[in-house]
């Protein structure tokens, strides 16, 4: 077979680069997640809100803390399906690890951000609202206080767990991706620590510490420290796993 | 960035294990650059395990795996440059099939979106349905339209004609041989149609038990086997001392498969004693030369078989 005459192939094609590639297909997809979980949510909690308006002839407690729980697993379980639908076609399609890794962990946090500023938003409106009809606006969850009255003191309150939501969704699913069901599955207590333990820590026990005593300018450092650190150690155990991943054959 | 159309690629004493089970075993090889490589072996010999390494979809237990001189594993240059389309598909399942393309497509600097268009057409691809909703006769259709219009240096092909129709793979076959006269590179082709896929192959390797049985271009591999027919006991006068493949006999007639060329006063002689000598396909040595009882030095299956009148 001759090839004495035919032009030359390489790979020398222009193209977006692998990370500004696979960003725009990852934010693509989380993007498209949230207008239809924000859509769905402003529904529901607009149709409770009225339920108890109905029943009680009053709302005097935040509907919209219950989205918080929804807020926090609902993007924890999309970022355990974005590495399973997308490290290999990632991979096949001729991008590296390295790439993954970077574009899953800025949509992951983006998507973290992104929720919390859209929920704290929501919380503030609510309190508005219900401060205007003369109505009081208390959290009722156990284990949820949110002492921030601002806006950047709510996104500090609230961003840690939902930023780490995201980020052990994806640690997660390369256990499971890496190691199988049944791995995944065992370790999932340990993959899942640094949400629950930023849940638990967020509230009154961490502030209760004596050591931090002096260390914390106010209620809102606790959660945030605490999750300024979780985020290193648990986007830093995702980057270390999926740099190294095989690709395993579906089956 | 290599001179030759294509990137090569080279293993150095590679070996792959999965728990206790060797798929690859201190394997040596070499595929040359711009060549269509026929990467055959029966079920379990390691060719797509050999096929995952050199897209760096794993690392190798030991050894070596080289992609253009350099090793495939998280290098940027060459990972744009690898496309190893699976049997198992490695696509965005739940999106439409032009959604995928424009993934693919966007990843790889030769993708041709045009000669997609055109193998979605002869394949009859819906760009509007999901892969996971495919049958796996055009799952494979579409593996293989990734696989040919993202043109990438370094392609192979792993079983990506199961479920096609006859009249696909033939389509797929004229589709290969047409564009890689076009885009010359480096194409490797897992099968196990040798018999369809042999006219397209420019060299051969065969793995058995994740070993290299042997590494050859097509040519000369093909002329290494011919088939004797002839009064048996010319026959068996003629090749004795000669590796004998196979033996079939009817009645007094037989019809023995040798490895290895003949020489010209050979052939002189076969004539002078009645011989006829013949070309053996591809497929032939390959069931031979796989044997599992050649292989653990017993008979071949096929060595020995007798065809009553």
């Amino acid at each position: 077979m001759s090839t004495a005459t035919a032009s030359r192939t390489v790979a020398t094609g222009r193209r977006t680069s692998p990370l500004t590639h696979a960003l725009r297909r990852q934010l693509g997809v989380a993007a498209y997640l949230a207008g239809w979980y924000w859509a769905i949510a402003l529904v529901v909690l607009l149709v409770a809100t009225l339920i108890v308006w109905r029943v009680n002839g009053a709302v005097d407690v935040s509907v919209v803390a219950y989205a918080r729980q929804s807020a926090i697993w609902f993007p924890f379980s999309q970022a355990i399906l974005l590495v399973a639908a997308l490290l290999r076609p990632h991979l096949a399609a001729g991008m590296t690890r390295r790439t993954f890794v970077r574009a899953s962990l800025v949509t992951a946090v983006s998507t973290g951000l992104g929720y919390t500023l859209v929920l704290s938003a929501l919380l503030l409106v609510e309190r508005a609202l219900h401060t205007a009809v003369g109505w009081d606006a208390e959290i009722l969850e156990q284990g949820f206080e949110l002492t921030g009255r601002d806006f950047p003191a709510m996104v500090a309150e609230l961003g840690p767990a939902l930023v780490l939501a995201n980020l052990c969704g994806l640690l997660v699913g390369v256990v499971y991706h890496r190691f199988g069901g049944w791995w995944g599955t065992v370790t999932l207590p340990l993959t899942v620590l640094p949400i629950v333990a930023t849940l638990a820590l967020a509230g009154e026990w961490f502030g209760s510490l004596p050591a931090l005593d002096g260390v914390l300018s106010g209620p809102a450092d606790a959660p945030l420290l605490t999750g300024a650190v979780l985020v290193v150690v648990t986007a830093g155990a995702y980057a270390a796993l999926t740099r190294s991943t095989p690709v395993r054959t579906p089956r | 960035m290599t001179a030759t159309p294509g990137y090569g690629v080279t293993l150095r004493g590679v070996t792959q294990r999965f728990g206790d089970t060797v798929a690859l075993d201190g394997v040596d090889l070499e595929i040359r650059p711009g060549t269509i490589t026929g990467l055959l072996g029966r079920n379990g010999s390691g060719k797509t395990t050999l096929g995952s390494l050199v897209a760096a979809f794993r690392r190798p237990t030991s050894g070596q795996v080289l992609v253009d001189g350099e090793d495939p594993w998280e290098n940027e240059r060459t990972a744009p440059g690898v496309c190893l389309v699976r049997e198992s598909g490695d696509v965005l399942d739940e999106d439409r099939l032009r959604d995928n393309l424009d993934f693919f497509a966007g990843a790889r600097p030769t993708f041709d979106r045009a000669f997609a268009a055109e193998l979605m057409d002869l394949f009859e691809l819906d760009p509007k349905s999901k892969p996971s909703k495919l049958s796996r006769g055009k799952k494979s259709a579409f593996g293989i339209t990734i696989g040919l219009a993202s043109r990438a240096p370094l392609t192979v092909l792993d079983e990506v004609h199961l479920g096609l129709d006859a009249p696909s793979r033939y389509a797929f076959y004229d589709a290969l041989l047409a564009d890689y006269l076009a885009h010359p590179r480096t194409i490797v082709l897992s099968s196990h149609l040798i018999e369809e896929i042999e006219r397209l192959l420019e060299d051969v390797v065969v793995l058995d038990r994740g070993r290299v049985l042997l590494t050859q271009d097509a040519d000369s591999l093909r002329a290494e086997g011919v088939s004797v027919t002839g009064p048996q006991d010319a026959v068996d006068a003629f090749v004795a001392g000669r590796t004998v493949l196979g033996t079939q006999r009817l009645g007094r007639t037989a019809q023995v498969t040798v490895r290895g060329g003949l020489t010209d006063a050979d052939v002189a002689r076969a004539r002078a004693t009645g011989l006829d000598l013949g070309p053996v396909p591809l497929q032939d040595l390959f069931v031979h030369l796989t044997d599992p009882r050649r292989r653990d030095g017993a008979a071949p299956a096929h060595a020995e078989s007798e065809v009553l009148p």
